[in-house]
């Protein structure tokens, strides 16, 4: 089964459940597939039709149908984009003076790949993005990238930068898409087209209109996120992108990152630094922390540290959990600010620390196993 | 209009429509169309006098103001967007092409006073044909004679003088009048003789034979010789019937405008025509009001009249000769001079250069870069110019500046060549896109100011050929230039383009 007949299938699922708005998305990303200004227009039409017949149930259900049926017959026909590495980072190291020193770093980037980098502030996550993305020049080290460019500025054209703090906007939003589609060669027949559904993609529709200083920072971002998808860019490296955002548009954003990226006929590496690094980890499909700008990779320190490390949350005190703990070889329990991690043993599991709970009545409000999550490196 | 215009440029030519070429350009070419017709009324020519259209101050100031306001708005709108900075897919050649239009733009709209100038032009020539003015510009130069022509000076007298011996020798004095740098202290002792000869014949000083008729830009020099000694021909052969079918031409034109004059055939000839010697004649009077023109008074200071009491010059005889010939010469002048005045196209073209330069170097670095350019170029400016004039020498100003073009010009080659880091390249950037413009001038001035140099080996009076021919090619080298210069930017700006892929840091 090709990854497209994979994202095909979800979308079915998606359509028994009635999830339409998660339908539409895909619909969306389907038409953006096609590269074909014909299915752009029907897909338009039919979101024109939507904005004002959103009630018309058994009619919507009968359009999209219709529309994922034939883009499933025309993108059947086309070839899945195969991964590739798109860059390779050997002992990067990015020094600004004698306080603060970023690596060295490895890593390779592939492309359908989202990348996180977590770590806390000032520990180098902007200088990495920034040397990843050409602004900086690395101290030592190289930066190779797998792709064909003509030059050093055609280069930087394809590594799409998205600080936290964008530059203003001026004149209208729609405006602005449409000058960048424009510039990147989008047929003026398309244009407008595709600026719409890549809008709708990101719900934006309803603010095409707005001027910059209309809208809240989650809208700026996404705005800029929509310019940048119109810039066709191999890799998109974000700078705390769900900075601004509620903890809905957060996961909303992190699942649009995680299509887009996987796209089956269009895929691009992300990216991106948070420090929301719940949702970054159900994200990314690597995780770099950095500590005063060193890189820790979890597959390497999990070798090292194969212990079990517990996060939860109980009203107990430290003294009262410790005797109630120490039944199951705990290795030690630290308190974090209102929750607590306890370090097991590397054979001890999940299940155990729950029947611990449950047989002594342990109260507990929250809890996680961070063994596998770079959340250890914030505690440890 | 301009919306759809521009909503299509938007669509297919986002360069175009990011620097609003196409409104611009009309907008410019607008501007040109109202200083024409502004100008064309300036070029209103009321032959009469009464009524005078002066809004050339106005026409100009009301061009400045109008272009600054549209310079503002223009560049409001243009900077709302910049592809380059955005790190946008851009061509090899669009930065040159910016940077053209940008040039096109300023050009259009700095330029209006050709316009005005042309249209004001073409009006003063549309009054008559070349040859109608030509044969009107004759018969007004030639009737001055008659008239207020002025008096030429007489031959000195060498004799007298004591240049000459009464054998015809030479004297020391004149040999040292020839040598001698400092000839005019002698002139003022020379002695003038008090007639003239004409066709061997002796005439007085102030007689109408050594009187000399009007020049207008439409006759040549040779021409308005070959018509003097023609009418000095008519008194001397006493052809009446010549210098009446003058006067009567003459006083058509005056009753053809409407201007006044208490003359008649007979009267004109009878005041003035003293044949034999011509030297007992009246003066006419040349204007009815006096200052009407600003060539309405002009008073010989040796000519004396005739006529008691002597302070008195004029006669009772007027004629508004003043008007005829300041309106004549203003037709005479339009057809003469070039429709396009190619000087001030030149300084047009290097006005919107260097403003070009200034915003396209704005485009192309930072703000701050540009800022700090600006302030250190007028920092070493002032540092060289107080050198500079301490020495008393424009060369040290010219030969400092090429070596800090050439020594930043280094500097930028290395970061581009390195490709590692930008550092102060973008200030130096901005540098270089201003001085280029002065590249070759500087070089100009040093190469003059060697071969000026050369003149004081040799004496006073020597002026080195060399010195002379780069002198005669001044317009040529700002020409070749800007041609220079146009190819530079072209190289310049693909140079840009890969210079802004350099990491900042």
């Amino acid at each position: 089964m090709t990854e497209f007949e994979k994202q095909f299938q979800e979308v079915q699922a998606l359509l028994e459940f009635k999830d339409y708005n998660q339908v539409i998305k895909r619909l969306i990303d389907f038409t953006l597939d096609s590269e074909s200004i014909h299915y752009y227009q029907k897909t338009n039409d039919f979101l024109d039709w939507h904005d004002t017949n959103e009630q018309n149930e058994v009619e919507k259900v009968t359009q999209i149908k219709q529309l994922i049926d034939e883009l499933y017959a025309f993108l059947s026909q086309k070839t899945c984009h195969e991964h590739q590495t798109f860059i390779s980072v050997q002992n990067l190291q990015k020094i600004y003076n004698s306080s603060f020193g970023l690596g060295p770093i490895n890593l390779d980037i592939k492309s359908g790949e989202i990348i996180g980098l977590v770590g806390e502030n000032g520990n180098g996550k902007t200088t990495l993005l920034r040397s990843l993305c050409g602004e900086l020049h690395p101290s030592s080290g190289t930066i190779s990238y797998h792709f064909e460019y003509e030059d050093a500025f055609d280069l930087r054209t394809k590594l799409v930068y998205i600080p936290q703090r964008t530059a203003t906007w001026r004149g209208s939003m729609y405006e602005n898409l449409e000058f960048t589609a424009s510039c990147y060669g989008y047929l003026p027949e398309e244009n407008n087209l595709i600026i719409n559904l890549i809008i709708t993609r990101l719900g934006l529709r309803k603010y095409r209109k707005h001027y910059w200083n209309d809208l809240s920072s989650g809208y700026k971002m996404r705005f800029e996120l929509a310019r940048m998808l119109l810039r066709k860019p191999k890799i998109l490296l974000i700078d705390e992108p769900l900075a601004n955002l509620d903890i809905l548009a957060q996961q909303t954003v992190l699942d649009d990152f995680r299509t887009i990226a996987n796209s089956a006929f269009r895929p691009i590496a992300i990216v991106l630094s948070s420090q929301q690094l719940y949702e970054v980890e159900k994200t990314s499909n690597q995780v770099v922390f950095l500590k005063r700008g060193v890189q820790k990779n979890l597959l390497t320190e999990n070798e090292s540290h194969s212990n079990c490390v517990i996060e939860f949350e109980s009203s107990l005190t430290i003294s009262e959990l410790n005797q109630k703990l120490l039944q199951l070889q705990l290795l030690s329990l630290e308190q974090n600010g209102g929750t607590y991690i306890a370090t097991f043993p590397g054979n001890f599991g999940i299940n155990d620390f729950l029947k611990l709970v449950i047989t002594e009545a342990i109260p507990i409000q929250y809890f996680r196993n961070i063994s596998n999550s770079t959340r250890r490196f914030f505690v440890n | 209009m301009f919306t759809s215009i521009q909503k299509k440029l938007l669509l297919e030519k986002p360069l175009l429509w990011n620097t609003k070429f196409i409104p611009m350009v009309i907008l410019g070419m607008a501007f040109h169309v109202v200083q024409f017709f502004l100008g064309w009324l300036q070029g209103t020519i009321d032959f009469t006098n009464k009524t005078k259209i002066n809004i050339e101050f106005s026409a100009i100031s009301f061009g400045i103001l109008a272009v600054i306001i549209a310079i503002i708005l223009w560049l409001v709108a243009y900077f709302k967007n910049n592809s380059f900075k955005s790190f946008y897919k851009k061509s090899k050649n669009s930065l040159f092409y910016e940077w053209l239009q940008l040039f096109v733009v300023i050009f259009l709209l700095s330029s209006f006073y050709l316009s005005f100038s042309m249209g004001r032009q073409l009006h003063e020539r549309s009054y008559y044909s070349y040859e109608d003015t030509q044969k009107r510009c004759e018969i007004i130069a030639n009737a001055d004679i008659f008239i207020d022509g002025f008096f030429k000076g007489t031959e000195v007298d060498s004799l007298a003088s004591g240049l000459i011996d009464s054998l015809g020798n030479k004297t020391a004095k004149i040999k040292r009048q020839e040598i001698d740098s400092f000839a005019a202290a002698i002139e003022e002792e020379l002695i003038y003789k008090d007639y003239i000869l004409f066709k061997g014949k002796k005439y007085k000083e102030y007689s109408l034979l050594n009187r000399g008729i009007h020049e207008f830009s439409i006759i040549s020099e040779e021409a308005d010789s070959l018509n003097e000694i023609k009418v000095k021909n008519w008194l001397f052969e006493n052809d009446v019937t010549a210098v009446k079918k003058l006067m009567t031409d003459y006083l058509g034109l005056i009753n053809e405008h409407q201007l006044k004059t208490n003359l008649t055939l007979e009267t004109w000839f009878e005041a003035t025509y003293k044949s034999p010697e011509f030297d007992s004649f009246l003066y006419i009077s040349p204007y009815f009001k006096e200052h009407e023109t600003y060539n309405s008074y002009r008073y010989h200071q040796y000519e004396t009249s005739i006529v008691k009491p002597y302070d008195v010059k004029y006669s009772k005889y007027y004629i508004q000769q003043d008007i005829l010939k300041d309106k004549y010469e203003t037709v005479s002048v339009a057809h003469t001079n070039n429709l396009i005045d190619f000087d001030a196209v030149i300084v047009y073209l290097y006005l919107a250069l260097s403003c070009s330069l200034l915003l396209f170097s704005f485009r192309v670095s930072s703000g701050k870069s540009w800022l700090i350019a600006l302030v250190s170029l007028g920092i070493i400016n002032v540092i060289i110019g107080i050198f500079g004039a301490l020495g008393s020498s424009s060369s040290f100003y010219f030969g400092s500046m090429l070596a800090i073009f050439i020594g930043i010009s280094f500097y930028f080659g290395k970061i581009y060549v390195e490709a590692k880091r930008k550092e102060i390249s973008g200030i130096i950037l901005n540098l270089i896109l201003w001085l280029s413009v002065y590249f070759i001038p500087i070089i100009y001035n040093l190469v003059t100011d060697y071969y000026k140099k050369s003149e004081y080996k040799y004496g006073y009076d020597y002026v080195s050929p060399e010195y002379t021919w780069l002198r005669e090619h001044f317009s040529t080298m700002f020409v070749l230039n800007f041609i220079f210069m146009i190819f530079v930017l072209f190289l310049l700006s693909r140079i840009i383009r890969n210079w802004k892929g350099i990491a900042e840091n």
